[in-house]
């Protein structure tokens, strides 16, 4: 079983989505609680919610029209033209009392702030770290963000802490008008990303493959054993003895996204596999976990690679 | 193809059996290229464009970035086997000017301001020329724009219009083209009603200018209802396959 990381407010650990829109898309999703959903901040279920309840009316293409606006707000991929609002790209309408905007159907990750992203090293500088995350934009991990203690940078090889090609899943700090970008791993569940494997998937399936709430990751997680971080750039890291069974499974998601009851036919997929976590533990809830009980159990190995304290820094 | 001093006109039908308002028979299909972001391929006729579009991405060589938008990159180009005369491969001046007049109508399209110091490439292959093949890629290009998620005000619709033999025509085809008074290549945003592309070769008097811009218009709001419905279908195939779906867990439980 991951590590559950709990903190007081904010971020809610690796692989449960996050921050605008994370979240999935369960059709069983049951209907009375649409609304309530919907409307909580930053819950998992809203987007999910909306698209439940959207998919089977329509599709709109780029230019289309909406709605008026109402004096609500503009979402996502949409444009006004004097009280009426347009469509910007190819997806599915979403209009509710506050907001209209449309779920796409495809397209690049663009950076947001607060999104949880897998990046991998592309060049170590003086001062941080290039990190590709997957997006026309490249992204920036400062010293300071990086590493957890004082680091001087005049004196140190920086590439001992992260090298080229090291995998790390971070936090998005920091996107500016021309979107540089930075990230952070002063985050909880920042971590460097050791063995495993990386896949990619398109970024618009991601919360499909959260699934609602993280019904559909943590299901995969659970049936197969393998330790899952999912960023939201559309890249996914898995280690653990069942991951091929793991990246099938998430690569069926991508294909079939649009069909239902994907979630059970997920579990069907991947029913009686070696290494299963016990359904009793994987089933309680993130808020009842107790993490200082359960780290200890932690394979070394997965922990966050962290310098010694007490090293001593090179001298050129 | 070369000109010819036959009739273009008979029994007040074109040679094709077409009456002068007619299009040829037009098909459209989105996803024609797995590799891409986006891809489509039309055909009018026998004038057949295949077109895959990637990004936005990162844009290389860095001189060409803009730090306020991106850009796009319009390639517009005919297979070697597309006429029966072969096409030399590579660059050539009629390409050049196709590729800058195609990208310039969808300049005012897309939302480039949303990805600043990245690039859209759009590659058009005429796999096969009856004429009209700008305005097929045109077709073919906003179809796949639109696939690859990249955020535009309108898809953009294109039709040709013309004149043979003193007939004003619509959507002409090779020998037509060849063969034409004046040829006109029309682009227009249909929702918008706006104009993107409007491109004229030959004499043409005003009246009769503005009569075939007027055909133009039409034609064009007849092929965005089937860009439209060739997008739109495409992901109703998913939805009956989502219904399936649902009547199979109904039997199971």
């Amino acid at each position: 079983m991951m590590r559950r990381p709990i903190r007081r407010g904010g971020f809610r650990g690796p692989g449960m989505g996050g921050g605008r829109d994370g979240g999935g898309f369960d059709r069983e999703a049951p209907r009375e609680n649409f609304d309530d959903r919907a409307e909580q901040p930053g819950t998992d279920g809203g987007e999910a919610a909306e698209l439940h309840e959207h998919a089977h009316r329509i599709i709109v293409i780029p230019g289309e029209y909406i709605d008026e606006k109402k004096g609500r707000k503009l979402g996502d991929d949409v444009y006004e033209e004097g009280e009426k609002v347009f469509a910007k790209v190819l997806g599915i309408p979403v209009a509710n009392e506050n907001e209209i905007k449309i779920i796409p159907m495809s397209g690049v990750y663009i950076p947001g702030i607060s999104d949880n992203v897998i990046g991998v090293m592309t060049e170590v500088g003086i001062s941080g770290w290039t990190v590709d995350i997957n997006s026309p934009y490249i992204a920036f991990l400062p010293v300071a963000d990086g590493v957890d203690e004082f680091v001087d940078t005049n004196r140190t090889d920086i590439s001992r802490f992260f090298d080229v090609s090291d995998a790390i899943f971070c936090k998005i700090s920091k996107v500016t008008k021309n979107k540089t970008t930075r990230v952070s791993m002063r985050t909880m569940g920042a971590r460097k990303l050791l063995g495993g494997v990386l896949m990619k998937v398109k970024p618009v399936k991601i919360p499909r493959i959260i699934g609602k709430g993280g019904s559909m990751i943590n299901m995969i997680k659970q049936k197969t054993g393998c330790v899952i971080y999912v960023g939201k750039n559309g890249v996914v890291w898995l280690r653990g003895d069942n991951k091929a069974e793991a990246i099938e499974a998430i690569l069926t998601i991508e294909r079939e996204s649009h069909t239902a009851g994907l979630t059970d036919r997920i579990a069907r997929m991947l029913e009686g596999l070696p290494g299963a976590v016990q359904p009793a533990v994987a089933a309680a809830p993130a808020a009842e976990a107790k993490p200082v009980a359960a780290e200890p159990s932690e394979p070394a190995e997965e922990r966050i690679e962290r310098p010694k304290p007490g090293w001593e820094p090179e001298r050129f | 193809m070369a000109k010819t001093n036959d009739k273009l006109i008979v029994n007040g039908k074109r040679l094709d059996g077409r009456a002068f308002g007619d299009m040829r028979p037009i098909t459209m299909r989105i996803n024609a290229v797995d590799n891409a972001d986006g891809s489509a391929q039309v055909s009018f006729g026998n004038t057949e464009a295949i077109v895959a579009v990637y990004g936005p991405r990162k844009l290389f060589p860095r001189f060409l970035q803009e730090n306020d938008r991106g850009i796009m990159r319009y390639r517009y180009n005919m297979a070697p086997f597309s006429c029966t005369d072969r096409i030399r491969p590579g660059s050539s001046r009629r390409g050049t000017e196709i590729s800058k007049t195609s990208r310039l109508a969808f300049e005012p399209v897309a939302f480039l301001n949303d990805f600043p110091t990245t690039v859209v490439d759009v590659f058009t292959e005429i796999l096969q020329a009856d004429g009209s093949t700008r305005v097929t890629g045109i077709n073919a290009a906003s179809m796949a724009i639109a696939v690859a998620g990249v955020p535009m005000r309108d898809l953009v619709a294109a039709c040709s219009v013309g004149k043979i033999q003193g007939q004003l025509i619509v959507d002409l085809n090779g020998i037509e083209d060849n063969n034409s008074e004046a040829d006109v290549a029309v682009a227009m945003m249909p929702t918008k009603d706006r104009v993107t592309l409007l491109q004229m070769d030959g004499v043409l008097t005003k009246d009769e200018l503005f009569t075939l811009l007027g055909k133009a218009r039409e034609n064009c709001m007849r092929i965005y209802d089937m860009q439209k419905a060739a997008i739109k279908n495409s992901f109703k195939q998913n939805q009956d396959a989502e219904a399936a779906v649902e009547a199979d867990n109904g039997e199971m439980q």
